[in-house]
């Protein structure tokens, strides 16, 4: 168990590392370790690159990774289905409205207009709340209706319905105001700087460490409702400290790389196949790590291998991890056992 | 006699709803649970008997009373207080995705851990002793999804002991079993009222087994109410027949259950001369051809042990033959042609 967990942290290693070497100029692996541990490097163009140009994005990388793989894990308990995701249930749809909103709402006179910090964290708290309200419609069916693919299909509606309602915000914007929404759509983790790094690495890493205090409850919650209220879990409040942290997650990780799918739904599948077991308290992390690997793994497919000039969306790549497990999923017969 | 681990003093259920009228299921229902007792809660479908568990292990409110868990009010006791004292296995299925058994019944001991905290050498040992006493311990190992319904059973009934309750709720454990299944669940739950003293609570459509395995039963009659009582005392007085005895049914007291009330022509008494276990099983295929065994002058029967028996009849009428359907057969013919039926179908059918 302890050799796997030091396998998945190596591979975060590797991968961290090969993204900071590759790209339009390749630099030595020695250097980029130079650079990162602060000894001399060879050239000053190198350390900058490394450590003002890539560093940030592997970061970024790394922690949207880890906090759509922990979102997914904890929808998929909660909504006691498997296919749960922030990306398929349209949570991240959600955020992106909340952001749109405000971004192409504050035109003109707009009160948040040129405000620099204070707006961007108008457009992360708008994406936070997006999120949280998609949530809650969706638990909110969820719950009635126990069939997870009728809730699938729900999720993918309440997607459109945001996407939908996104289209014709910017129907009616100025065209200058578009270009800060095009990166939402399709998942980037490029473009991020250190000032918002810090907001994502505060927010998410806050709620992440937090959320193994979920990991208990949420096994107990494996059982059913009525079970772990049985057991002296107070489910209201683990509903609500789930659904508050899923929020966090995955709105901060929409509102600075946009919708990457499907992360959050593969992860926690593959952190189960190998770990052999549902257990909250080993399924986080790994999940964590496995996300951290997908997000990593594909920005160095989507452009990050300098191979190519061009750089695709994260979301193309990430959807040939995702697609896969949802139908192995379907297919397997896994969703329908869970729906009895 | 030991302090009630559970009680309903005054115990009003039901269920209040907004802007609509109380619906009261259960009125003033006074109850007790002994440590080491097993009790079975029996009743007709939509008595009541759901409510009055859930009221019972705290999952609703009552409309008024009170009900003590260990002297303490349910109501005034934290989840996870209750939790130590009161441990309930539910009729719905579990899916868990991959946990062992042993995984499961650790479950059990949530309510005393904080939610970081790990497994403590009591912890351990509670786990261990749970999965003894419900005979799952060569399962430990096993994933939940791949045990059968009776094993999944007892890893439940495990996981409830690993909490060390009080008072153990069991809702229709008997629903999903076959009869072998049924009997070893009820041998384990007599032998852990014993080793773990706690208040065992099982619903149950079993009439059978509430009547031959209770200390106690508690029966849910249509009424609003709750006869407590020895299931002899409550069969005996016929409580029990009063309350699942509808228009087509009877309490056959020998067979302990609710049988059809013979509602055709009732057939002539016969006296069963046989031995042992051919005696009763000749007496079953007379009632079930809608005779009655006892002394009769001038119907007798004498059966044969054998595989199948071989049994002769006396009287008006006689016949002989091999096998128990043959003998129920020529019965009923005598009952047919004695009624001299003027609805008979045996004439319409003709």
């Amino acid at each position: 168990m302890s050799g796997l967990f030091a396998l998945l942290v190596a591979l975060v290693a590797v991968a961290s590392v090969v993204l900071l070497a590759q790209g339009s100029i390749a630099i030595p692996i020695g250097e980029v370790l130079r650079a990162l541990t602060g000894q001399g490097t060879e050239s000053d163009l190198s350390r900058t690159i490394v450590l003002d140009a890539r560093l940030p994005k592997v970061v970024t990388g790394l922690l949207a990774g880890a906090a759509l793989a922990v979102g997914g894990a904890q929808m998929q308990t909660l909504f006691r289905n498997p296919l749960a995701d922030p990306f398929v249930l349209g949570v991240s749809s959600g955020a992106v409205l909340g952001a749109a909103v405000v971004i192409l709402g504050t035109s003109g006179v707009g009160w948040l207009a040129g405000l620099g910090v204070v707006s961007q964290l108008g457009v992360t708290g708008a994406a936070v709340a997006g999120a949280a309200g998609v949530l809650l419609i969706a638990l909110g069916i969820a719950r009635r209706v126990g069939d997870p693919v009728v809730v699938l299909v729900v999720g993918v509606m309440l997607g459109y319905l945001a996407g939908a309602l996104v289209d014709m915000l910017v129907y009616y914007t100025d065209p200058d105001r578009l270009q800060a929404l095009a990166g939402f759509t399709r998942g980037s983790v490029r473009n991020v700087t250190w000032d918002e790094l810090g907001v994502i690495a505060a927010s998410c890493g806050v709620v992440l460490v937090l959320s193994v205090f979920l990991a208990q409850p949420l096994n107990a919650l494996l059982l059913g409702e009525r079970y772990a209220g049985s057991l002296g879990v107070n489910v209201r409040r683990v509903h609500f400290l789930c659904l508050a942290s899923v929020a966090v997650l995955s709105g901060i990780t929409t509102a600075y790389c946009g919708a990457i799918g499907f992360v959050g739904l593969a992860a926690p599948h593959l952190a189960r196949g190998l770990l052999r077991t549902s257990d909250h308290r080993l399924v986080l992390p790994a999940s964590a790590l496995i996300g951290s690997i997908i997000v990593l793994v594909a920005e160095y497919v989507a452009g990050g291998n300098g191979l190519t000039a061009t750089s695709l969306p994260l979301n193309s790549v990430t959807a040939f991890v995702g697609a896969p497990v949802i139908l192995w999923v379907l297919l397997s017969g896994r969703a329908k056992r869970s729906a009895r | 006699m030991n302090a009630p681990a559970l009680r309903a003093v005054a115990l009003s259920a039901g269920y209040r709803r907004r802007r609509r009228p109380t619906t009261t299921v259960l009125r003033d229902v006074h109850l007790a649970a002994r440590p080491g007792e097993l009790i079975a809660l029996i009743g007709p479908n939509g008595a009541g008997k759901s409510t009055l568990l859930r009221t019972l292990v705290g999952a609703q409110p009552p409309l008024a009373g009170h009900v003590l868990l260990d002297g303490h009010d349910l109501a005034s006791l934290s989840p996870r207080q209750r939790a130590r004292r009161l441990a309930v296995t539910l009729t719905e299925p579990v899916d868990v995705g991959q946990m062992s058994a042993e995984e499961v019944v650790a479950l059990g001991r949530l309510p005393y851990r904080s939610w970081l905290g790990r497994a403590a050498d009591r912890d351990r040992a509670a786990v261990d002793r749970a999965l003894v006493d419900a005979g799952v311990e060569d399962l430990r190992n096993r994933p939940l999804t791949d045990l059968s319904d009776g094993e999944r059973q007892r890893v439940m009934v495990a996981r409830a002991l690993a909490q060390e309750p009080a008072v153990l709720v069991l809702d229709e454990p008997t629903a999903f079993l076959d009869v072998a299944r049924r009997i070893e669940l009820a041998a384990m739950l007599t032998r852990l009222t014993a080793t773990t003293g706690a208040a065992i609570i099982l619903s149950t459509h079993d009439l059978g087994f509430a009547l031959r395995r209770a200390d106690q039963v508690w029966l849910v009659g249509d009424d609003a109410t709750v006869t407590a009582g020895a299931p002899e005392d409550l069969a005996h007085g016929h409580a029990v027949a009063r309350v699942f005895a509808g228009e087509n049914m009877s309490f056959d007291d020998a067979a302990a259950t609710v049988v059809v009330a013979d509602h055709t022509v009732p057939g002539a008494t016969v006296r069963v001369d046989a031995d042992g276990r051919t005696r009763q099983w000749a007496e079953h295929a007379v009632r079930r051809a809608g005779w009655s065994p006892g002394s009769s002058a001038e119907h007798v029967l004498r059966v044969e042990d054998g595989t199948p028996c071989r049994w002769r009849a006396e009287g008006p009428v006689r016949a002989d033959g091999v096998g128990f359907g043959s003998l129920v057969t020529h019965l009923r013919d005598q009952t047919a042609t004695a009624a001299l039926q003027p609805h008979g179908n045996a004439g319409a059918a003709q």
